[in-house]
């Protein structure tokens, strides 16, 4: 008998009862679908924590009341990721679980899930505290694509010890500067497209009509005459947050646009067609966004390698 | 992910009541939809803990599908069906379930809630349920329920004399008691407590007032609590007559509305799945005690308009006078007719003059006493605090007060009023009667414009000023504005209940100028 096993039949009246409360308020919670989920997802987690020195018992309270609040069905790649971290699992089941869960939520709207688990896998064996791996978490979720946690990615990557930065980013340290600029990157910078971000609203994008785009605060915005949104984007994803209206402010970076659609900066210059009668451009730090009547799509210029 | 039956309602209940968040943090990347149930997440306001706990109950705990806690927001659209012409409104904002919600602000203020209605509405379940929020152990909170029956002794309520001192003991003092463990409990149920008997009553009386009980000398200080008293005939029927001390103490009492019978499947599924939910109650509704003290004292701090509190003190003012029950002016009340043993509807069919099917007095056989007054402000602050509301409303006082008032407003069934056919239904729903009572006193309110035009409100602050600088031509001026809207008065009005309050309010500060002139002329 595994140790998961043994924790079930210890609690088998009560996860009994849990089930059928379960199933009472969830028609659709299937007996069969949801035994199968605890004997290929939960087993094997609560098993491996086990063999890191984990209570079974606490582990599997942990993990199938992640299985009940979940309905038996987590995020994909969980029941993958939860085995890989299985010493943070067997120290801390319920925060662990729960946090990986969440983390692979935000990560299936808008992130690459696939390659955040495989980061996380990656960087396990180096990290030492269950805070650590949160943190290294948080960075390698922005790395995969989750454009909002910039900032906040890049003050925690400075508490990161440099061989875990390596692995999750390919560089011992980060630079702030350039959003478009990967951490270590080398190489002469120029001007060139580097976003397209957007899309009618009708084919599941954002916009209801081709938006024009400003910048308030220092930070990218965008509006369809109904509704205003905060643009995150930087070389690794995009995402767009609802917001109330907020004030345009100047331009100020060295940027232009000129009415055939192309940009300027300083000496360099690039044509870009498609910007040729834009409806709205605004510039921030090294780059340039513009808008047209002919797209949903904002359109991202900058001058980086 | 869909809910489950320890699903929390997720916060913010009240959309729109907290800022939505704009910024995205790498810790909120670990953060909702699950949550680990560790203290160490986001601290939760209490009102919002409250209104989950509310939602919870309602969505999963208790079948209770009424919504007879009105809110509007806006026009509400309502149809009139039946040949009684029946009115359903359906209530623009969020509304509630009395039977749910005043046992939840009674456990929120820690007051005394008596729950009525027939047997199997789910009356001690609700108050288990409240027991079990406070984050006792189900098995703690059934075992120190009270079971209301003829044969219930004071030792059975509050401990017993351990017997080796009742054997040694040669003083009162020396015999030590084992209390029950019920009594330092901050939840507190009696169930049937019109089954206890008439001393054993006493007993919990003196409990529920005073938070202490007394036994062969033995004094125990009970900590504040949430009480609730289940009783299957709200006219205090079975085996004992409830004391009227007893009744009074209570300060809200509710209904366990009819089961609807659309709701039968919910209920089948129960039996057969064998679900019982106070078993279930999600950690996350669960209060401390370090949360239930803070919550209360927020609950306090939550400010009461003076525009609201006028509009009480107008409908309190309704119902105390009784012309013809006395002769100098302060005895002409309800009072003191109970007081000699008369029947007040008699003297009051007596009184001539006032329209008495207007005049709300008419319809009530006494007053409002300053312990329910009490209770009405501390539930509306309740109710408020609960709707997230930064200050008492008027709406939040015309909900509570049917509930408060429900005892202790005594109806006079054969007042002239309740023959109009509009009204008759109020001899047997006492919550309409009270709530239509406010409302009309409200409209008599809007009526004189006392908002706007008050010389009673304009006198008492004048006076509420101080009188250091106030010479004596102005305490002249002042009492001659008294004696002056007095005369007015004489003239022109009936005595109404609230005529009769500002004129003894009058009276007052007369006296208290008349006090003050002889002390000025004494100094110079």
């Amino acid at each position: 008998m595994t140790p998961f096993q043994a924790a079930l039949a210890a609690g088998r009246d009560r996860y009994n009862a849990r089930f059928r409360l379960a199933k009472h308020r969830s028609r659709q919670l299937d007996a069969n679908a949801f035994l199968d989920h605890l004997r290929q997802d939960v087993g094997p987690a609560v098993n491996a924590a086990a063999a890191q020195g984990g209570d079974p018992v606490a582990v599997t309270e942990a993990l199938v009341d992640l299985a009940f609040a979940t309905h038996g069905r987590p995020p994909a790649g969980l029941a993958q990721l939860l085995p890989a971290l299985a010493r943070f699992v067997a120290a801390e089941p319920r925060r662990v679980a729960v946090t990986m869960a969440n983390a692979l939520h935000h990560l299936e709207s808008g992130g690459d899930a696939p390659s955040w688990i495989a980061a996380m896998t990656a960087v396990a064996p180096m990290v030492e505290s269950t805070e650590e791996l949160l943190d290294a978490g948080g960075v390698a979720a922005w790395r995969h694509g989750l454009a909002v946690l910039r900032a906040s990615a890049l003050d925690t990557a400075r508490r990161l010890r440099p061989e875990v930065l390596t692995v999750l980013l390919g560089a011992s340290e980060v630079d702030s500067s350039d959003p478009w600029r990967a951490p270590g990157e080398a190489g002469t910078p120029r001007l060139r497209v580097v976003r397209r971000v957007g899309q009618f609203r009708g084919f599941g994008g954002t916009f209801a009509r081709p938006p024009l785009v400003f910048t308030s605060g220092g930070r990218w915005h965008a509006s369809d005459g109904h509704e205003t949104w905060r643009i995150h984007v930087d070389r690794f994803g995009t995402s767009l947050n609802r917001v109330a209206q907020v004030p345009p402010d100047a331009s100020s970076s060295g940027l232009s646009l000129s009415r055939d659609g192309t940009v300027q900066f300083g000496q360099s210059s690039l044509e870009v067609p498609e910007l040729a009668g834009a409806t709205s451009w605004a510039t921030l730090d090294n780059t340039l966004a513009a808008t047209t009547p002919w797209t949903h799509a904002i359109t991202f210029v900058a001058w980086t390698p | 992910m869909q809910p489950t039956y320890r699903h929390v309602s997720q916060a913010p209940t009240l959309p729109g009541s907290t800022a939505p968040q704009e910024e995205f943090d790498v810790a909120a990347l670990y953060a909702g939809p699950l949550t680990d149930g560790s203290a160490a997440g986001p601290a939760v306001q209490l009102d919002e803990k409250l209104r989950q706990a509310y939602f919870w109950i309602v969505n999963h705990a208790i079948i209770s599908p009424h919504y007879d806690l009105e809110f509007a927001e806006g026009p509400s659209a309502s149809f009139q069906l039946g040949d009684s012409k029946a009115r359903l409104t359906l209530p623009s904002g969020q509304s509630y379930s009395s039977f749910v919600l005043v046992p939840l602000l009674t456990f929120a203020v820690r007051r005394r809630c008596l729950l009525v209605g027939g047997p199997g509405r789910g009356k001690t379940a609700s108050a288990i349920l409240m027991g079990v929020l406070a984050g006792y152990p189900l098995r703690d909170v059934r075992r120190a329920m009270q079971h209301g029956h003829p044969q219930l002794t004071i030792s059975d309520l509050l401990g017993t004399p351990l017997p080796g001192d009742l054997i040694k003991a040669e003083r009162m003092a020396d015999i030590d008691v084992a209390w029950r463990t019920w009594l330092g409990m901050r939840v507190k149920i009696v169930d049937e407590y019109n089954r206890i008997p008439t001393r054993t009553q006493s007993a919990l009386l003196t409990l529920m007032s005073d938070g202490y009980a007394e036994v062969f000398d033995q004094v125990y200080e009970s900590a504040d609590s949430a009480w609730y008293l289940t009783a299957n005939d709200d006219a205090g029927g079975g085996t004992y007559q409830v004391i009227e001390a007893l009744k009074d103490r209570i300060d809200v009492v509710v209904h366990a509305l009819a089961f609807n019978s659309r709701f039968l499947g919910e209920l089948q599924e129960r039996v057969e799945q064998r679900l019982r939910p106070e078993e279930v109650v999600p950690p996350e509704i669960v209060f401390t005690e370090v949360e239930h003290d803070r919550m209360y004292a927020e609950i306090l701090r939550v400010p009461l308009p003076v525009e609201v509190r006028r509009r009480l003190e107008f409908f309190s003012a309704q119902f105390e006078l009784l012309e013809t029950a006395g002769e100098q002016f302060e005895y002409r009340t309800k009072d003191t007719a109970k007081l000699a043993g008369v029947d007040v509807h008699l003297l009051s069919a007596s009184e001539t003059g006032r329209d008495r099917i207007a005049d709300l007095g008419a319809q009530t056989l006494g007053g409002l006493s300053v312990r329910s007054l009490q209770s009405v402000l501390t539930y509306a602050k309740a109710l408020a605090y609960f709707r997230g509301r930064p200050e008492v409303g008027l709406d939040d006082l015309a909900a509570v007060l049917p509930f408060v008032l429900h005892d202790k407003l005594g109806q006079d069934e054969q007042a002239p009023a309740l023959d109009e056919p509009a009204q008759r239904p109020y001899r047997t729903d006492r919550v309409s009667w009270i709530r239509s009572l406010f409302e009309r006193a409200c409209a008599e309110y809007d009526r004189l414009d006392l908002d706007v035009n008050d010389p009673v409100g304009d006198l008492l602050a004048q006076f509420e000023l101080g009188l250091d600088t106030v010479d004596e031509p102005e305490v002249e001026k002042r009492l001659a504005a008294i004696e002056s809207l007095l005369g007015d008065w004489s003239r022109n009005r009936k005595l109404y209940g609230h005529v009769y309050d500002d004129a003894l309010a009058l009276k007052y500060l007369h006296q208290r100028y008349v006090n003050y002139r002889a002390w000025l002329r004494w100094k110079t």
